[in-house]
Parts: structure tokens; C-alpha cells; sequence
């Protein structure tokens, strides 16, 4: 295989593993825990390595308990559940029964998106999307409106995952108590790049994963409201207050607790001054001054400030489709991703872009996204590889056009 | 020094910990988990259901090094079983206290 040692720029797909949480889940495997449901001293030892872990993760979104805290596989498995877990028995069987309705954003992660269409292409829900503004913002006035008496489930996205743009979930979540509606919000790429307190707002359900924030892949979480009776998800051995039974992933439960515990803080080799919130925001201010201040062609999608994420900035480019110039920043050796998926060699639209009125011409944006560990100086390189990229693809693009 | 015999309440403790409901062996997890953070020599008042988990949750904090000072049953009106009420100290030395009541 060939040496492959690109910068990587898309930590929002799945952030590096933090060395502290790689050592730490090492150091859990070789303690060669019992299973945590066993009752000997060697499952309680077990079992104490996952309380501790639901713990630390129940803190960092101010938890009245930690019970609240489910764990599962991550945040595809935590949504499809939630939207799978309102209906019952009798939604599905009789006929006379009203058919719940949801309500999710038009900006949803896939893994919210394409299981409540599928569901209510079956007939299960009635399902309505609630239209954002030009940033991405979730309009409010027509959320509330979208509201009727078989609203069983206001969905949206605390941060979208393409652009980064944050949404209010205050004022989401007075809304859904106002009208007595279950609010979830999938809180995958802003867990911890952002405050989330859950004794200060109102937010019923909650998904949350560690791949997004330096942990192991595979293990993620659902906060589940305290007195929110929710059917279980997979039945068996009753782990998980019954609500998810499996053996859980007490090793990588431990990894994520531990990589919640380092988030904010620098690996010793590696200091630097500023919070790892704001140090990101210097990065992501840096490369889009730099964008658009050479490329009069480039558009910023989302927020350029205010309710954004730090870590993610999301460019089109006018008359130009974002994945060329990913393929040429990987060769120059540069990792980042475009907004949208490629199915048999055909490009796609972004369904996020469309949601934000872009132009039909702006297929889909190259996304790049930031962790701790990069440098001003690689955000800068990266920059002046955009620019020669674009500006080399622009020329081509314009001697075709003309021949 | 708790008597023998002496209700045992969160003002006799350092800490308390609710865990009723909660099936074994988390409940005893979440008692080793706290009292990992307490200092050796403080207390800890637990609840715990009847049945198993009294002597599931015991056995485990005393197999972590920890003494269970008192165990004490009380009926709880509102609850179809007894609640227990366990006063555990940190790599305790003392000897255990049963009432009998």
C-alpha cells in the first residue's frame, strides 16, 4: 500500500483518536474486564468502569442523573431509535388509530432524514420538514406552525454536520413544551464544541457519539429525560434500564469518558495558549478571510460568526462542483470532503445547500473541518492549496467553455 | 460512632446514594464508583431494594475494601418493598452493625 500521509481536514466525519483515550482504552482491554452484567466481584469491577464512564458524560450535559444516559452504538443508532421508539403497537396495527406525526428540519443528518422518510413512505408517520433561512437556521415562526394535535416528535439537529451552523435549542425546546410535543436533537457534531446544559433547557431526547470529539468509534449515547417512558430499543438481557439490551462496549464507554475528560484541555506535547473552542475559531476565521478574500468565485455557506460551530467551514464555488477540487487537494495532500454523497459515479446535489435557496449551480460544498492538533500554518497551507486548486480549475473550466 | 439501632440519615453520612430501582450489579457499580471518590475514613448511606440487592451491593463494597457499618430495613408506604439502608465507610475498619428491626 502506498504511504498515504495526508493532513486531515475532515475530523468532522471522525475526529482523530485523542493519544490519552488510545491508552486509556489499551489499558482498559488489558485489565480483561468480566462482563458488567455478572454479579461476582469482576462484573462489579466492570460495571464500575461503565458507571464511571456514563458519569463523566452525564456531567458534561448537566444530568440530573446519570441514568439518563443510555449508551448504544452512536448517533446513528441513538436517532434511529428515537424515531422508532414513538410508535407502538397500536399506531402500527389499527386502523383507527392516528398516525403520529414528526417534525424534523430539512438540514437533519441522513441518519434522521432517510429513516423518517422511509417510515413515512410505509405509511407509519406523517412527516413535515421544517424550513431553515439562507444560514440554516431553523425558522421558528414556521416550525410552530407546522404544529398539529398528532405531533408526537419535533427532530432538529443541534448543529448540522455540512455547514456548522448551530441551532436555538432554547427556544426550540419552549416551543415543543408550549405545544407538549417530545423534542430530540441530534447532538453528534456539537457535543462539547459547544455548551449543552440539559438542566437549562428543555430537550427531552439526546443523541450524542465519541467519534466526534476525539473518542472510539462505535459507542455513542441517547439522553433519555427522566420520567419519559420510551419503548426499548433492542429487548433481551434488560442492560440499559431495559431500554437497550447488549452487552455494552465497557472499553470504549471508557474511551469516550476519556476523551470527554481531555476535550478541553492540550496533550502535554502540544500546548497552546487559547481554548480549544476559541484556538479553533482562529483557525476556521483564518482560512475564510484567506478563501474569500482570493477567490471572488467562493461562497461561504452557513454563518461566517454567531451560531456556528468553530471546527467546520463549508465553501462552493461558483460554476465549479466541489469534488474535483477534493480529489486534487487529496493529491496535494490535503484530506477534506464534499457535502454530499457520490452514488455510481454520479455527483449529487446537497440536499442542505437546496434547503439554504443556494443556486442550482452549487451542487454541493467542500466541506473542511478542524481538530486541536492543527497548526496555523497547516490551516494556512491548506488555504493556498484551495486557492491554486480553484483558481487551476477555474482556467480549465473557462479555456473548455470557450473552445 | 453510629449506635445500634440509630435511624440512619443523610446527616449521619458524607454522602447518599439513592439506589433503589436499579438492578444488580449496577447498583452496586455506582456504590464502588462513589465511594472511589470519597476519603478513606467518610461514609456513605446507600439505598437499596430488598432481596438480592441488599447482600449483592454489601458483598461488593466490602470485596472493594469498604466496610458496610449498619444495615438497616424500613418500610416505605408508598413502596410495594422494604427499602434497606446501608451505611458503608471507606476502606472501613469498623465492625458491621445489623438491627435487627
Amino acid at each position: 500500500m502506498p504511504n498515504y500521509s495526508a493532513i486531515n481536514f475532515d475530523q468532522a466525519a471522525s475526529s482523530v483518536v485523542d493519544p490519552r483515550v488510545a491508552e486509556r482504552v489499551a489499558e482498559c482491554f488489558r485489565l480483561e474486564l468480566a462482563n458488567n452484567s455478572s454479579i461476582h466481584q469482576a462484573g462489579v469491577r466492570a460495571a464500575a468502569h461503565l458507571e464511571n464512564a456514563r458519569e463523566v458524560i452525564a456531567e458534561s450535559l448537566g444530568l440530573r442523573s446519570s441514568f439518563e444516559m443510555i449508551f448504544c452504538s452512536g448517533g446513528t443508532e441513538a436517532n434511529n431509535w428515537v424515531l422508532h421508539a414513538l410508535l407502538n403497537q397500536e399506531t402500527l396495527t389499527s386502523a383507527s388509530a392516528p398516525r403520529p406525526h414528526y417534525i424534523v428540519s430539512s438540514i437533519e443528518h441522513s441518519s434522521i432524514r432517510q429513516p423518517a422518510i422511509w417510515m413515512a413512505r410505509r405509511g407509519w408517520i406523517d412527516l413535515d420538514e421544517a424550513p431553515v433561512d439562507a444560514d440554516g437556521v431553523v425558522r421558528l415562526n414556521e416550525l410552530e406552525a407546522l404544529i398539529r394535535p398528532e405531533t408526537k416528535l419535533i427532530s432538529i439537529m443541534h448543529a448540522n454536520n455540512e455547514i456548522g451552523v448551530v441551532q436555538d435549542l432554547r427556544a426550540i425546546g419552549e416551543i415543543a413544551r408550549r405545544h407538549k410535543v417530545l423534542f430530540h436533537t441530534d447532538a453528534c457534531q456539537s457535543y462539547l464544541k459547544t455548551p449543552i446544559n440539559l438542566q437549562e433547557i428543555h430537550v427531552d431526547l439526546l443523541s450524542i457519539n465519541a467519534h466526534k470529539c476525539h473518542g472510539p468509534r462505535g459507542i455513542g449515547g441517547l439522553f433519555v429525560r427522566s420520567g419519559l417512558e420510551l419503548e426499548p430499543w433492542f429487548r433481551g438481557g434488560g442492560q440499559e434500564r431495559g431500554l437497550r439490551s447488549g452487552t455494552p462496549a465497557v472499553e470504549l464507554a471508557v474511551g469516550f469518558a476519556e476523551a470527554v475528560k481531555c476535550w478541553s484541555s492540550w496533550p502535554s506535547e502540544n500546548p497552546r495558549a487559547a481554548s480549544v473552542s476559541e484556538y479553533l475559531q482562529e483557525l476556521r476565521k483564518k482560512l475564510i478571510d484567506h478563501v474569500l478574500g482570493e477567490l471572488p468565485m467562493a461562497r461561504l455557506n452557513g454563518p461566517r460568526s454567531g451560531p456556528v460551530l468553530p471546527n467546520i467551514v463549508n465553501f462552493t464555488f461558483l460554476g465549479l462542483e466541489a469534488k474535483p477540487i477534493m480529489r486534487q487537494l487529496d493529491q496535494l495532500g490535503f484530506a477534506t470532503a464534499t457535502g454530499s454523497a457520490c452514488s455510481s459515479g454520479k455527483l449529487t446535489t446537497s440536499y442542505v445547500l437546496r434547503a439554504l435557496g443556494r443556486r442550482a449551480d452549487a451542487q454541493e460544498g467542500l466541506r473542511l473541518s478542524f481538530s486541536k492538533w492543527h497548526t496555523p500554518s497547516e490551516v494556512a497551507r491548506l488555504g493556498e492549496a484551495i486557492v491554486q486548486v480553484v483558481n487551476r480549475l477555474h482556467d480549465e473550466h473557462a479555456r473548455f467553455n470557450s473552445q | 460512632m453510629v449506635n445500634h439501632g440509630q435511624f440512619v440519615d443523610d446527616m449521619a453520612a458524607d454522602e447518599s446514594l439513592d439506589l433503589r430501582g436499579i438492578p444488580c450489579p449496577q447498583n452496586a457499580a455506582k456504590a464502588v464508583v462513589k465511594l472511589s471518590t470519597m476519603m478513606s475514613g467518610e461514609r456513605l448511606h446507600v439505598r437499596v431494594d430488598d432481596g438480592e440487592p441488599v447482600d449483592n451491593v454489601s458483598a461488593s463494597v466490602e470485596g472493594e475494601g469498604h466496610k458496610v457499618v449498619l444495615r438497616r430495613q424500613q418500610a416505605d408506604g408508598s413502596l410495594p418493598t422494604p427499602t434497606w439502608h446501608l451505611l458503608i465507610e471507606v476502606d472501613g475498619q469498623t465492625s458491621t452493625t445489623e438491627d435487627p428491626s
